[in-house]
């Protein structure tokens, strides 16, 4: 009702905005914090170093490249690697050199969420605040979990599949998701997780 | 009557003109004293922004033990080049030769990282797991160890290196020297560097200590080119540490894992088989 007493369209356009806007606004409040990162960045912990060469965040765009990075190169074309490690870009389930979270979406495991979240949607359509539609980046397809299956031992992931169990066996923490043995290990100082032998056999 | 007033017109609009481009004049000679500094600049000999963080690199190099803490602001790029910040906290503590703290607590890290002596550990409160290694007992040695063999490097942490100026200057394409600005009240130099893929921007206190009071590192060549941003605060140089601060104990519960080397993840097993395909034959 207050919008009709608005005499110049300028003014009702620009309530229309602030109403349209609000609801972004608002989910801000909730957004990534507690584990979402993009692409790449500017360096995190490891930034503002001055040292160079080697693989660093200078030179290897952090996950979106991944699959072509001298970290996690592997992974991206591993066994079925393909459908896998492939997202928009290159951007994979695997940490880029020096720790892109390309796999941790907002909410820390974005990346094994399966679902397709329209690009570039700013509410996510049919998952209304959900910043991944915006922020986090689009797979384009089904689970990927699912097909992660009997990766190399020593192929490093930035997140644990869905599903992957904790167990303690001698003092330390492995993860298995029914294919694979995984530890947390550092890759830089980033925590990851790496595919590691069976600790059974 | 018409052509008079045409050209009484056009005399009028000459005049507006003439007048105009004088008076544009006399503004441009009343606001001469903004750019004159720019003029001088260019004709007097200009601050040499590699001496200038020569200056820094010595002055910190000439300090037994010193902290300070910094507040950085880190760009993630996200799809379609979308931007979001996330701040850390940096608290920094170094006494030559052997023992350095960093503590970092932010949006996305939770991290503390120790040398002391001949270890260097990295904690990660988020997780609560922890990695050690070996290393040589100095600051310089531990630090490239560190990052050649394992890729780890740790936010503003070189300024506790000696070979500071070497690692600044090894980097540096283009130097220029911006001019002074304020930061936070402080009058600084402001100078700009070019790398091969990173700018650094410093802003280095005028004043009798050159210290380094802000950074700016842009990622030109990633997509988004993100930023890392770290305003420095309470340079201390007379500091009461405690042996404990370098010394790392396990908390309750933390479990120990590997840091994985640089060669080894390096050589994707992949790579081989990628060279086949791409036809070497």
């Amino acid at each position: 009702m207050k919008l009709r007493k608005l005499k110049s369209p300028f003014w009702s356009l620009f309530a229309v905005a602030l109403l349209l806007g609000l609801p972004f606004l608002c989910s801000g409040a909730q957004a990534p914090r507690g584990g979402g990162a993009g692409y790449h960045g500017g360096g995190g912990f490891s930034g503002g170093s001055f040292r160079g060469g080697g693989a660093s965040v200078t030179q290897a765009p952090r996950g979106g490249a991944v699959a072509v990075g001298p970290r996690g190169g592997a992974v991206a074309q591993g066994p079925r690697g393909g459908a896998v490690a492939v997202g928009p870009r290159g951007g994979t389930a695997v940490r880029g050199p020096y720790g892109g979270v390309a796999a941790k979406g907002p909410g820390g495991q974005t990346a094994y969420r399966p679902g397709n979240y329209p690009r570039g949607a700013y509410y996510g359509g049919a998952a209304p605040g959900n910043w991944d539609a915006y922020y986090g980046p689009d797979y384009g397809g089904g689970g990927i979990a699912a097909f992660i299956a009997g990766l190399a031992i020593g192929t490093v992931l930035a997140a644990l599949p869905p599903g992957a169990v904790a167990q303690v066996l001698g003092g330390q923490t492995y993860y298995y998701d029914g294919s694979n043995y995984y530890q947390a290990c550092y890759q830089g100082t980033d925590v990851d997780y790496c595919v590691v032998p069976d600790p059974n056999q | 009557m018409s052509k008079r007033i045409l050209a009484g017109l056009v005399c009028l609009a000459f005049l507006a003109l003439t007048g105009s481009a004088l008076s544009q004049q006399q503004q441009q000679k009343q606001q001469a004293p903004p750019p004159a500094p720019q003029a001088e600049k260019a004709t007097a000999p200009e601050p040499d922004p590699l001496q200038i963080v020569q200056k820094m690199c010595d002055f910190l190099k000439s300090q037994q033990q010193f902290t300070y803490k910094a507040e950085v602001a880190d760009d993630q790029v996200y799809y379609g080049d979308k931007k979001l910040q996330y701040e850390i906290d940096l608290a920094i503590f170094v006494r030559r030769p052997d023992q350095l703290r960093v503590n970092a607590v932010g949006d996305l890290v939770d991290k503390q990282f120790y040398f002391d002596r001949k270890t260097i550990t990295l904690y990660d409160k988020d997780h609560n797991v922890y990695g050690t290694m070996e290393v040589p007992p100095d600051i310089e040695s531990a630090l490239e160890k560190a990052h050649k063999e394992f890729g780890i490097r740790v936010a503003l942490s070189d300024l506790a290196s000696l070979n500071l100026w070497e690692l600044v200057n090894k980097r540096i394409k283009h130097s220029l020297y911006v001019g002074q600005s304020k930061i936070r009240g402080v009058l600084c130099q402001h100078l700009s560097f070019d790398g091969d893929n990173v700018q650094f921007q410093l802003w280095i206190d005028a004043g009798d200590q050159p210290l380094l009071r802000k950074v700016v590192l842009t990622h030109k060549n990633l997509p988004g080119s993100p930023q890392w941003t770290a305003y420095l605060s309470d340079w201390n140089f007379s500091p009461q540490l405690n042996d404990n601060l370098f010394a790392f104990t396990p908390p309750p519960g933390a479990e120990k894992i590997k840091f994985i080397p640089v060669q080894a993840s390096q050589a994707p097993k992949q790579e081989p088989e990628k060279k086949k395909q791409g036809g070497k034959s």
